[in-house]
């Protein structure tokens, strides 16, 4: 007997692998004609390629037959994007409990915006046909690859099961489980990222009628124990589905199969799994332990949270050889056709402004000589996403504003640490003249996120700025000019963008949390401080202004004789270098350099060639005139000392933030 | 009048120590300048001893010297202070605590060899 390519529907022999016309990986002989745990399937509608569904959808191609029927790969005439149409068999759209169900998991699941999770769209029927549109992802599904290369490498698993991680933990936020995780059910874009597919499916066909018809939705290989026994599943029951993949991905099997669905779920409930290291020794026992604890049978022994296996992900990591790990490649913030480039690295200057609250806590600290403030880490940015305007002259892009808009209220209240109000309060301002200030008091807001879309024949502009309320100037702006050809990629690219960049509020806000505990001076406020800074460094390894505070830190440590000179010196001085090396114009790099210089090295002229250096290049840096003064002082030179020292207390009082902005904007590419 | 003031001092000292341990030096110093040598010697004691496992200035060492009157001993840890490149070294031409040391030719030689001559 043949095989029947699931792509291409080509006759392959028997003992083929891959596909003789499409090279496709083919499921084994034995698969199709034994498989006790493939989907029983039943006639359903078939649509055929060049054919156009519902008046809008063309059909490109085939792209798999889920549980609940085929999916394909459309093109949205009206939108004029590509995107995944799921056929709902017609067994399972007849029973109207089902379709209600699903219309409201699907409520849910569409909230999910996370750059690891596929998008659902919408549920809608056409002459009786229901049919679920969701995002289209290019690639390849998770099973695919792993019966294509076999075992991965540790540092591939580890990065995709990171991902997965990371999708889950925004649904699972927003109170939706999966309950059906497996391979299958991940696509691994073409940028090697992880994207779960099918959130709220699983349950919404959980029923009786369906089960008592022998169509199985859930695969028994990936199942938690309490799935199995028929138990509400939770959060836990999808780490335990991860911890079957994790398995799957660094040994090539999965822990338990069976010739049925009864065996392979008695082994769930009571068989405990191989150690992966017998099968591969390769894998490091840290991450065999993360998989095992992924695998406990009950779920209260197993991690309680995706964000907790994500944690010893991470660790493990970190642990392995640079050549193992994998580098993500992002979807790059730009393309060819967007004009203007974001560098994140200038606009950070700008977006200080954002935290001026923080900073406001911090100067006030300061300024009160040290009694104690709020610190300011309870404090959260807060931005409002307004509709965008719509400046084309036939006035037809309201579809797309909104949109827009939508798509960046859902992706930036996935930035942790940055309050965001819902749509239903931003789009209150709609169609209305802007006055920040009268919307950032009404929303509570620090920052609007504001813009319009200007349609000319098939090219789209976009203007997106992000306004301070304070004073209602701009922080940053960006224009992107782009042809209208696929809705939600762009919708997806400009909040990306968007998203990455206001991430800089948030290394910022560690930043300032990490100068509050610095100017503590004590032991412990100066090991938090260099805490925060490294991880104001993970969200931007190329963040100078971080790298200064750790110099700083490890300069004061030593400075209050808590730590050795030879032991903390080396560290202040690596950290101020590569801070300058990054950024040749920082005065707070010079400023660390100099006291280094002035402190430890006894280098009097090198310091003060330094210090002046730093307040040539910002004359408002407190730290610069206060350190400088010291110089000054210790080489005897008091009057002087004594002046710095005074412009050093001038430039606290008019040091606020959106003078360095100021000051800085002559770096940056707008004019002034 | 005088000594009532060190007596303050040396109560703020007290409780700077107590929170910080870098401070413990100044006390000892407060105590070996109003007298209590005994006191100083043993704050010197827990200083030798605490150097013993993390970093004790070897500069604030020598300050509490300087207070106890000990010359030599004071210029053994300036010159340990100068090997580990010990931050409070950087004021030593200003410090008013090191006047004593001042006319002794070694101070010279030392701000010379600090660059600071």
């Amino acid at each position: 007997m043949g095989i029947k390519c699931p792509k291409c529907h080509t006759d392959n022999p028997s003992d083929s692998r891959y596909c003789r016309q499409c090279a496709a990986p083919l499921p084994s002989s034995e698969d199709i004609s034994a498989s006790p745990t493939k989907t029983v399937e039943t006639p359903t509608e078939e649509l055929t390629r060049g054919t156009t569904f519902a008046g809008r959808y063309e059909i490109i191609e085939e792209l798999g037959k889920g549980g609940m029927g085929k999916v394909y790969r459309v093109f949205d005439k009206k939108i004029e994007g590509e995107v995944a149409l799921k056929l709902v068999k017609p067994e399972i759209a007849a029973d109207k409990k089902i379709i209600e169900r699903f219309r409201n998991e699907l409520k849910l699941a569409r909230e999910i915006a996370h750059r690891n999770v596929c998008r659902m769209y919408d549920l809608n029927e056409e002459k009786g046909i229901h049919y679920i549109t969701m995002e289209y992802v290019a690639g390849e599904d998770l099973k695919s690859t792993i019966n294509r290369v076999g075992p991965l490498g540790t540092g591939k698993a580890v990065f995709i099961a990171r991902q997965v991680c990371d999708g889950l933990t925004e649904a699972h936020r927003l109170g939706v489980v999966h309950r059906d995780l497996k391979p299958q059910n991940i696509m691994i874009d073409k940028e090697g990222n992880a994207r779960i597919m099918d959130f709220g499916i699983a349950r919404s066909v959980k029923g009786k009628g369906i089960t008592g018809s022998g169509v199985r939705i859930g695969t028994p290989e990936y199942m938690s124990p309490e799935q199995v026994e028929g138990k509400e599943a939770d959060q836990r029951s999808d780490i335990y589905s991860l911890g079957v993949i994790l398995y799957e991905m660094v040994t090539g099997r999965v822990p338990f199969d069976g010739d049925t669905p009864f065996t392979i779920g008695i082994k769930h409930k009571s068989e405990i799994p191989q150690d992966p290291r017998e099968l591969n020794s390769q894998i490091p026992e840290d991450l065999s332990r993360v998989i095992l604890k992924c695998l406990e049978k009950e779920r209260e022994k197993r991690y309680q949270s995706t964000a907790e296996v994500r944690s010893e992900l991470i660790h493990i990591e970190k642990g392995l050889p640079t050549t193992d790990r994998v580098i993500p490649s992002r979807k790059p913030a730009t393309s060819k056709e967007i004009t203007v480039t974001f560098n994140i690295k200038k606009l950070l200057f700008p977006v200080v402004a954002v935290a001026a609250v923080i900073v406001a806590v911090v100067l006030v600290w300061q300024l009160t000589l040290k009694k104690e403030a709020v610190p300011a880490v309870s404090e959260k940015p807060s931005i409002a996403v307004l509709p965008f305007e719509d400046l084309s002259p036939d006035k037809d892009q309201e579809y797309f504003c909104d949109g827009l808009a939508e798509e960046l209220i859902n992706r930036l209240t996935n930035v942790e640490k940055l309050r965001v109000p819902a749509r239903a309060s931003a789009f209150s301002f709609k169609g209305k003249e802007r006055d920040f200030q009268e919307i950032g008091e009404k929303l509570s807001v620090e920052m609007v996120l504001d813009g319009s879309v200007r349609k000319a024949g098939n090219r789209l502009r976009i203007n997106v700025q992000l306004v301070n309320v304070a004073d209602g100037f701009p922080i940053w702006s960006e224009r992107y000019e782009r042809n209208l050809e696929d809705t939600f990629a762009l919708w997806d690219e400009i909040s990306l963008a968007v998203v990455d960049n206001l991430k800089i509020v948030e290394a910022y806000n560690l930043y300032v949390q990490g100068r509050y505990f610095w100017n503590r001076r004590t032991e412990d406020g100066l090991n938090k401080a260099i805490d925060y800074f490294e991880q104001a460094l993970e969200l931007d390894p190329d963040y100078a202004l971080a790298y200064t505070g750790i110099a700083d830190a490890y300069s004061m440590l030593s400075g209050y004789n808590f730590l050795s000179a030879h032991e903390s010196i080396p560290k202040a001085k690596t950290a101020a270098l590569k801070a300058l090396e990054i950024d040749k114009t920082l005065a707070e790099a010079y400023t660390s350099l100099a006291h280094i210089k002035e402190r430890y090295d006894f280098d009097w002229l090198g310091s003060e060639e330094y210090y002046k250096r730093a307040i040539e290049l910002n004359p408002n840096y407190p730290l610069a005139h206060h350190w400088y003064g010291g110089l000054f002082r210790v080489t005897g030179r008091f009057k002087k000392a004594y002046e710095e020292l005074t412009k050093a207390l001038d430039a606290k009082k008019l040091w606020s933030w959106l003078q360095i902005t100021a000051g800085h904007m002559k770096s940056l590419r707008w004019p002034i | 009048m005088k000594k009532l003031m060190y007596e303050e001092a040396i109560a703020e000292y007290q409780k700077a120590a107590a929170i910080l341990r870098t401070y413990l030096p100044h006390l000892g110093c407060m105590y070996a300048v109003i007298g209590e040598r005994e006191k100083a010697l043993e704050i010197l004691d827990e200083l030798h001893s605490q150097s013993q496992h993390r970093y004790v200035s070897d500069y604030k060492i020598a300050m509490v010297y300087v207070c106890l009157g000990e010359k030599d001993k004071a210029f053994e840890y300036l010159d340990k202070a100068y090997e580990n490149r010990d931050s409070g070294l950087h004021a030593v031409k200003v410090d008013p605590l090191l006047e004593i040391l001042r006319s002794d030719p070694r101070f010279k030689a030392f701000l010379k060899k600090m660059g600071l001559e």
